[in-house]
């Protein structure tokens, strides 16, 4: 019965587990550490998850998709040849893919895990990805935000080390800053801000658009398989500019190539909008923990966007220092959640660490605004303030706001807007009071927020005694458990892809890319090879079929010599 | 201060040994497994850090050596109640456990003469150092508060403390503490008695609670602008509380005069009363300040006015002796017009300091106004008695002038019957009234002995009169409180200001008059 950690991540996901006092990584079907955040299906029905989904991502865009990561939380549906899924399903079919593949290299049944959420996820978004889990069959206790597993990754070796440092966490789809100090063994989150709606794939999106109007070529003429392929095509412009000065963007549209040069200085140019707003979490951050530039003895970055120049040169403008380069910024966040499972195990290699965090938002209520103009809207009362440490258990007294009131409804919220309409309700919990004047009845609420992220209101009546209680649970967001149970019975009837079969599909899937995306001669050789390939496949001889695969990919790397990871 | 205590460190100011400190305690005690004991650590830790900063290491050895004396370690944090008020410490139910094998005796408690001095010393206490949420607690642990046997005299002067506190996020957790314990946020929802301060304290508290919330600096000084000028009405409606303050003689706020003048404050300034700031409210203020500065300027015209028949005596008697100054100008010319050249330029040169300390004064006054508008009462009352004064002791000037032998001696009767009249209308100061008789009655004969000429006189007239006035207000003023002394402190400087303005006043007008008649006369 084993527990793993997993960076549950926008573009790729990876998953690790502590062995001994040290974190590792879990290899997938194909051995590699990253498996992509892409969910397909392939013509049999069967679930594709990782490489192999990428490659058709493409060629079949009606059965594959990506990036669901940003809709956690929210009820939009993605359809999938004719089902549709909720952002929570697919998550779950990664967790579930990343299970598998860790029982099988752990040689036992995994059963709980430790996942990685933005630090910057609000209540809602958080239960989502503990449905995920649920949904995959994990047992999900601890959520650790990412940047804080960076931290733990990178504060592990260094427990006699006295430092405050900032971890910029740029992944495919979120951006989180926190600052942390680190001293005698206790690393201390300062302060978490982020943004939900900011990462490499933002870069890559803005690439494509700036490449389209470059071409004069109109978004909604696309496919979206070729949406799909422009995508591709300008998240490998992006990476080669992350290594070359300036890269050429090459994409077929219909029997045409395209092709536009791009420098350094033009993406720099394209996603300035971009790096404006990278700007406002890191200020705040630090305005929070109240630390200046001049305090931080170090800036890491994590996150698969960190190695963008553009955002290390940010980091270097801002901060006045070099960031920190020593740790692997795709592998740092699930190496910390498998840090965290030795943690939570109470592992005796890390009796002498103690990780404390913080609430990345404010929790409240809602008060009835007395002498503003505003009158109509609530106003947002916090009783937990942001980046205040937890696990925290904070009281407020609230009064009755009119004559004859017979009940206090509390309604519980979590943001920073003054109004409660712009924030994110939680719940509500009501308690009956006496009748009486305006004023006279009033109720001590109390908030506890535990290091799980379990919010718990207790109410009670000053004058009656009388208790109320409210558990903010953190399971069901906007799923309730029914409908999760229902959703993991769903999902077992779906057939997975045969994990041994992986590496020959991924093959196929990327010459059915590479026919797609080729013209002319290329193409009818790319042809030749997978039709050779399908057939000694169905010799079912394993060793030909292993010579043959070697034999097709350096075939296909031939033909894609800018093919970079 | 509990955190030390929390942190089982003696009171310190190296950071790396309160760091040190919390990370073994959190060790033992980590958030996963035990939060609350986290909670509590974790608070002791941050309001120490918080100490530390706020009490450079040079404040902080006095601290450590009160500390040291009782030489105490506690063990049950939850339960103790003690306060470190002055130099005295108060303790409750403290465990005293053995240090190094020696059983250590408890300190004797002191025991407070009366609650006043105890509520004044907290107040004190409150406003001299950062307030951590353990001293809070333990001001309002049920020990302390229940201790006091006055408990509403603690609950106004903590609410007025809070309402001029100017560093809204440090009072911030002490009012909400507060507001809670004396239930004022449902007080005021009652409108009943407090309808006035209350008032005023909730919406402050409230703006206060937004900009903690939503950082508008703005918010922030927008509250203290409102918190000012709640502060008038506020101190006046504390006074009128006091019935004790009500009636006497340099301090005379009567009841009725502080109805009135709230209600003036309230007709005048709306906006003053709502929690929406805008510049007429700015404006407001400088209308107040203009005003008080016009009645300045008023006294000291009043001043000028007084010394003026004596400056014409002098004229009169200077033409009817055949004066050798005037036999000097009459001889030289050319000195004369020197002379004449010189005084005027020193005249004019004169007015202008008049003029610049005029101004000085004006700002100065508006930063009084400004920075402390509790004066306003007091500046008030104080010009009204002043210029009483100031018109008796023409009435007497006058009349002595008109004569040296029989009607100067009606006229100092009649002066002097003036100040006795003064002190009667105050009621029952007629012994301070008498005493002022005395003493001006001394500085007369002085004045009478050094010098038979009647101008010298005036000026130790009034310096008598000025003096014995001093002592009583000085008498009063001890007697009236910390704030108000220093109150009265500005108005000393106030005093000397305006004494030094007549003084320019009166030589520049001396001179244009000398060279004036000597100028006719030639």
């Amino acid at each position: 019965m084993a527990i793993i950690g997993i960076d549950l991540g926008t573009t790729n996901s990876l998953a690790a587990y502590w062995d001994n006092g040290e974190p590792k990584l879990i290899p997938n079907s194909l051995g590699e550490n990253i498996t992509p955040s892409v969910v397909g299906f392939d013509e049999n029905g069967d679930v594709l998850v990782g490489k192999a989904a990428k490659e058709r991502l493409r060629t079949v865009p009606q059965k594959t998709t990506a990036l669901f990561k940003r809709h956690m939380g929210t009820d939009k549906l993605v359809t999938l040849g004719n089902r549709k899924f909720r952002a929570e399903e697919l998550s779950a079919l990664v967790l579930k893919a990343l299970k598998e593949d860790a029982e099988h290299f752990l040689g036992e049944p995994v059963t709980e895990a430790v996942i990685s959420v933005p630090a910057y996820f609000n209540d809602i978004q958080r239960k989502a990805t503990r449905a995920a889990g649920k949904i995959a069959g994990l047992k999900v206790e601890r959520l650790i935000n990412e940047p804080t597993a960076a931290a733990i990754a990178y504060g592990l070796h260094r427990t006699d080390a006295d430092e405050t440092f900032l971890i910029f966490d740029i992944g495919g789809g979120t951006l989180d800053i926190s600052i942390l100090e680190l001293f005698e063994g206790v690393m201390q989150i300062h302060a978490s801000a982020g943004d939900n709606f900011l990462g490499g794939e933002d870069f890559t999106e803005a690439l494509a658009a700036a490449f389209l109007e470059a071409s004069n070529v109109d978004d909604y003429v696309l496919t979206p398989g070729e949406k799909n392929a422009l995508h591709a095509a300008a998240d490998r412009c992006k990476q080669q500019l992350s290594l070359k000065t300036s890269a050429d963007m090459i994409f077929m549209l219909r029997e045409a190539e395209l092709r536009t040069c791009i420098t350094r200085e033009q993406l720099e140019k394209i996603s300035s909008p971009l790096l404006q707003r990278i700007r406002t979490p890191i200020e705040r951050a630090l305005k929070d923990s109240d630390f200046s530039p001049d305090d931080l003895t170090a800036i890491v970055l994590v996150g698969g966007a960190s190695r963008m120049p553009i955002i290390k040169s940010l980091c270097s403008k801002m901060f006045g220092q070099l960031p920190h380069a020593h740790i692997n910024p795709d592998e740092a966040i699930a190496l910390g959640t498998a840090v965290q499972v030795g943690l939570k195990q109470q592992d005796s290699s890390l009796s002498e660490i103690v990780l404390t965090d913080v609430s990345p938002y404010s929790l409240g209520t809602g008060i009835v605004n007395e002498y503003g103009v505003d009158s109509d809207d609530l106003l947002f009362h916090p009783i937990i303030e942001r980046n205040s440490p937890i696990p925290i258990s904070k009281v407020d007294q609230l009064f009755t706001a009119s004559d004859n009131q017979t009940a206090l409804r509390v309604k519980v919220f979590q943001g920073e807007s003054r109004l409660v309409r712009n924030n994110i309700k939680l719940g509500e919990v009501t308690v009956e009071v006496p009748n009486d004047k305006k004023g006279k009845q009033a109720v001590n609420v109390r908030f506890t927020y535990d290091i799980n992220g379990l919010l718990e209101i207790h109410l009670q009546v000053v004058s009656t005694g009388a208790e109320e209680r409210l558990v903010i649970e953190g399971n069901p967001g906007l799923l309730t458990p029914e409908e999760i149970e229902q959703r993991l019975l769903g999902l077992a009837s779906l057939k997975v892809h045969p994990r041994e079969q992986m590496k020959n599909t991924l093959l196929l899937a990327r010459g059915e890319r590479i026919f797609t995306e080729s013209l002319g001669e290329k193409r009818l050789y790319a042809q030749q090879v997978i039709s050779q390939f399908e057939g000694v496949l169905n010799s079912q001889d394993t060793k030909a079929i292993e010579k043959a695969h070697e034999v097709a990919s350096k075939i296909f790397d031939s033909l894609e010599p800018e093919k970079l990871f | 201060m509990y955190f030390w205590n929390i942190l089982e460190i003696e009171p310190t100011s190296d950071k790396k040994t309160i760091k040190k400190a919390y990370a073994r305690l959190i060790k033992h005690h980590k958030p996963e497994t035990s939060p609350e004991a986290y909670q509590k650590i974790r608070e002791a830790y941050d309001n120490a850090l918080q100490y530390i900063k706020n009490y450079p290491p040079q404040n902080i050895g006095h601290h450590v050596a009160m500390e040291r004396r009782p030489k105490k370690v506690e063990r049950t944090p939850s339960k103790l109640n003690a306060i470190e008020v002055g130099n005295k410490i108060e303790t409750d139910n403290i465990v005293v456990v053995e240090i190094a094998g020696k059983p250590l005796e408890a300190v004797p408690e002191p025991e407070y003469i009366d609650d006043s001095q105890k509520i004044d010393d907290l107040i004190k206490e409150l406003k001299s150092k950062y307030i951590s949420e353990d001293d809070i607690n333990a001001i309002f642990g049920e020990n302390i508060l229940i201790n006091l046997k006055n408990k509403k005299e603690f609950e106004e002067k903590l609410l007025s403390h809070l309402t001029l506190c100017e560093q809204s996020e440090y009072c911030y957790e002490l009012a909400e503490k507060a507001s809670e314990e004396f239930y004022w946020a449902k007080k005021y929802k009652h409108r009943k008695i407090y309808n006035k301060y209350y008032n005023l304290f909730a919406k402050r508290l409230d703006s206060a609670r937004r900009y903690y919330v939503l950082e508008q600096p703005l918010q922030a000084i927008k509250s203290q602008y409102i918190a000012k000028s709640a502060e008038v009405a506020f101190l006046l409606t504390e006074e009128y509380n006091e019935k004790k303050l009500k009636r006497h003689l340099f301090f005379n706020i009567h009841r009725k005069d502080v109805g009135k003048y709230l209600k003036k404050l309230e007709k005048e300034n709306p906006l003053a009363f709502d929690y929406d700031f805008n510049t007429q409210t700015v404006h407001w203020w400088k209308k107040k300040v203009n005003q008080y500065s016009l009645t300045f300027q008023h006294f000291l015209i009043g001043a000028i006015a007084g010394f003026l028949p004596s400056l014409i005596f002098l004229v009169a008697e200077t033409e009817k002796t055949d004066n050798s100054i005037i036999n000097f100008f009459r001889e030289t010319n050319l000195l004369h017009v020197l002379i004449l050249f010189t005084s005027i330029a020193i005249g004019i040169m004169l007015t202008a300091v008049a003029f610049y300390m005029g101004k000085k004064h004006r700002i100065y006054s508006e930063e009084i106004k400004l920075y402390a508008n509790n004066c306003i009462s007091f500046f008030d009352d104080y010009q009204s008695s002043t210029t009483k004064h100031a018109a008796i002791t023409m009435i007497g000037s006058i009349l002595i002038f008109t004569g040296r032998t029989t009607p100067e001696k009606i006229g100092s009767i009649i002066f002097w019957a003036g100040v006795l009249l003064l002190g009667i209308f105050y009621k029952k100061k007629i012994f301070y009234a008498l005493l002022a008789i005395l003493l001006a009655k001394i500085g007369l004969f002085i004045s009478q002995s050094l010098t038979e000429h009647i101008i010298t006189d005036i000026p130790l007239y009034l310096l008598s009169a000025l003096l014995s006035h001093g002592i009583i207000m000085g008498y009063y003023c001890r007697k009236y409180g910390n704030q108000f002394r220093s109150m009265y402190s500005k108005s000393g400087y106030f005093m000397v200001y305006s004494l030094m303005q007549t003084l320019f006043a009166t030589m520049v007008g001396l001179l244009f008059i000398v060279t004036g008649a000597a100028a006719w006369l030639s």
